[in-house]
């Protein structure tokens, strides 16, 4: 079923579609300075266009070295440029594990994890991730503009200084988070809302390949939440791989065409209209769960 | 009004005098890492830390101060080792580390009968005494110290706020933590002449507590602080000089008075446009 959809959406890619990837491989080809890296690239580029996924998991056994069970057993998934995943799953399914073990955080304990056809990403910063609120420090010193301005470092070498460019990119990656009006306010004088749009804003402004976001949307307010949904429509059309982690299934149902169900393992995978079925949910929530 | 300069007479205190201002600004400097880290435990465990170098330097009949500077270095990176398992958090680190080298140097120390004089300069600083070549190495290390930040700016800027997109971006996150703990060694060791093992922790901590009131950004926040830890150096010298009292509690002293004004005006100003806002 899946490969089916896979094919119809190769099949229907526009001519346009495919200039911009080419020139997104081009830029990534004039960054990169070694021969062989070139190389390398090149056969990326043609993987690209015959859909090689950009995250890819085999029999994979993901968890934390002091944990006595693994928290995600033979994993084995692909997930594809352009591909837009909502994870789902109980507290302590798996789904901030997935998304350490992807980003390179944590080890892999068995199996395979390629991403971008590389351990961690190919690129220096081709993967993106967002992680829970709390992780970060807010009482820093830094002003909005400086966060995510943090998104353009990944491709300045040591003694670059960002130029007109990256200002411009930071500009309009502010912009459209709708938080221009605070760029040169303190981070923590911001709101729990806004400074989930300051970080996503970073994200945008590192132009990744992979974006992962580990529950965007918990507490943040209408406005926001539609902010960053369609800031994910948009990254879409670029072909970003995006992967969101959420306990909001109504907003899944809506806005998702992908759902990716964890419960120590796959529950399902597929298009969210199909999968999301009453005898999946329970399966993964248990005998409580909601119907959507 | 002679007497307000006479202190700038001699040339020993000239030397004191530039001592204190550098050891007040790089503190301040290397310091900002320290409060937005809120790390503080880790500035007093380091500066107890250089005891047994001092020692064995003092038994070995070696530089006092290059012994504590290896010493305070070979626990940096220590700390910075240990906290990389799991199962350790990084304070945990720092007390196991900093409890075991403070207990190292107090069992050398009590070997020597003499040392009483030697290691009340090491606690309590003694700005008055340094030499020429003192002065060297505080100038020098401190304007390595001043180039490392300066360069790595960005690199310790990420590593301190979110070191979780510092390994997304696969920067050795280790690598520059071990950096940054080696900068702050190297900052404590040519602090113990002027202030004292004892009272680095409070050159570290205040002038750049001071500053984060007033400042939005990190190099805003390092500037200012440079500003007040340099006039904490000078006005406390001065200060000890007529009033006769330690130089090193002094500096502190002057740099605590500076926190309080800083604080009980943001207090004010916070309080007044509270209530603008409430009418």
């Amino acid at each position: 079923m899946i490969s089916v959809q896979r094919a119809k959406i190769i099949t229907t890619k526009s001519i346009s579609r495919l200039i911009r990837i080419a020139s997104r491989c081009s830029e990534s080809l004039r960054r990169n300075v070694h021969v062989q890296r070139k190389s390398i690239t090149i056969q990326h580029m043609n993987n690209d266009l015959q859909s090689t996924p950009m995250i890819h998991l085999k029999n994979a056994c993901l968890g934390y070295r002091n944990d006595r069970e693994l928290v995600l057993k033979n994993i084995t998934i692909d997930f594809f440029p352009g591909d837009e995943v909502a994870v789902i799953g109980p507290n302590g399914a798996g789904k901030s594990t997935l998304f350490k073990t992807i980003v390179g955080l944590i080890p892999l304990m068995q199996g395979e994890v390629t991403v971008h056809g590389g351990r961690g990403g190919n690129h220096k910063d081709c993967v993106s991730y967002i992680p829970q609120k709390e992780a970060i420090d807010w009482n820093y010193p830094i002003t909005v503009r400086e966060v995510v301005m943090m998104g353009r470092f990944g491709k300045l070498s040591f003694y670059q200084k960002p130029g007109k460019k990256d200002i411009e990119i930071v500009n309009s990656a502010i912009q459209r988070m709708g938080v221009a009006d605070l760029a040169d306010r303190k981070i923590r004088d911001c709101s729990g809302g806004q400074q989930q749009r300051v970080f996503l804003a970073r994200s945008l402004a590192q132009h990744p390949h992979i974006l992962l976001m580990d529950e965007p949307f918990s507490a943040v307010d209408v406005a926001t939440e539609q902010v960053i949904l369609e800031n994910l429509r948009q990254l879409r059309e670029f072909k970003v791989t995006t992967l969101v982690a959420t306990h909001d299934l109504g907003l899944v149902y809506e806005n998702f065409e992908r759902t990716l169900i964890l419960n120590h393992r796959i529950v399902a995978y597929g298009l969210t209209k199909e999968v999301m079925t009453p005898e999946n949910l329970q399966e993964a929530f248990g005998k409580k769960a909601v119907y959507v | 009004m002679n007497l307000l300069f006479e202190p700038f007479q001699y040339d020993f205190l000239l030397r004191s005098f530039a001592a204190a201002i550098m050891v007040g600004i790089v503190c301040s400097i290397v310091g900002c890492y320290i409060v937005v880290q809120s790390m503080a435990f880790l500035g007093d465990a380091l500066s107890h830390a250089v005891l047994p170098g001092v020692a064995i330097a003092y038994l070995t009949g070696g530089s006092l101060t290059f012994g504590a500077l290896v010493a305070a270095v070979v626990v940096a990176l220590g700390i910075s080792f240990l906290s990389d398992e799991e199962e350790i958090k990084e304070d945990t680190a720092i007390g196991i580390f900093f409890t075991a080298a403070l207990a190292l140097g107090v069992a050398l120390i009590s070997t020597i009968q003499t040392y009483a004089i030697d290691l009340t300069h090491i606690l309590f600083g003694n700005v008055l005494g340094v030499t020429v070549e003192d002065l060297q190495f505080i100038v020098g290390v401190g304007l390595l110290v001043l180039l490392a930040v300066f360069l790595f700016y960005r690199f310790f800027l990420v590593v301190t706020f979110d070191p979780v997109m510092a390994k997304t971006l696969k920067w050795n996150v280790r690598l520059i933590r071990s950096m940054l703990l080696v900068l702050i060694a190297c900052t404590i060791t040519i602090s113990i002449n002027t202030v004292g093992a004892s009272l680095v922790t409070a050159m570290l901590i205040t002038p750049a507590a001071t500053a984060l009131m007033l400042t939005k950004k990190l190099w805003q926040t390092m500037l200012t602080a440079a500003v007040f830890g340099a006039l904490s150096g000078f006005f406390g010298l001065y200060l000890s000089y007529f009033a006769d009292i330690s130089s090193g509690a002094s500096i502190v002293l002057v740099s605590t008075l500076f926190f309080i004004v800083v604080y009980l005006r943001k207090k004010l100003l916070n309080g007044r446009s509270g209530l603008a806002k409430r009418g």
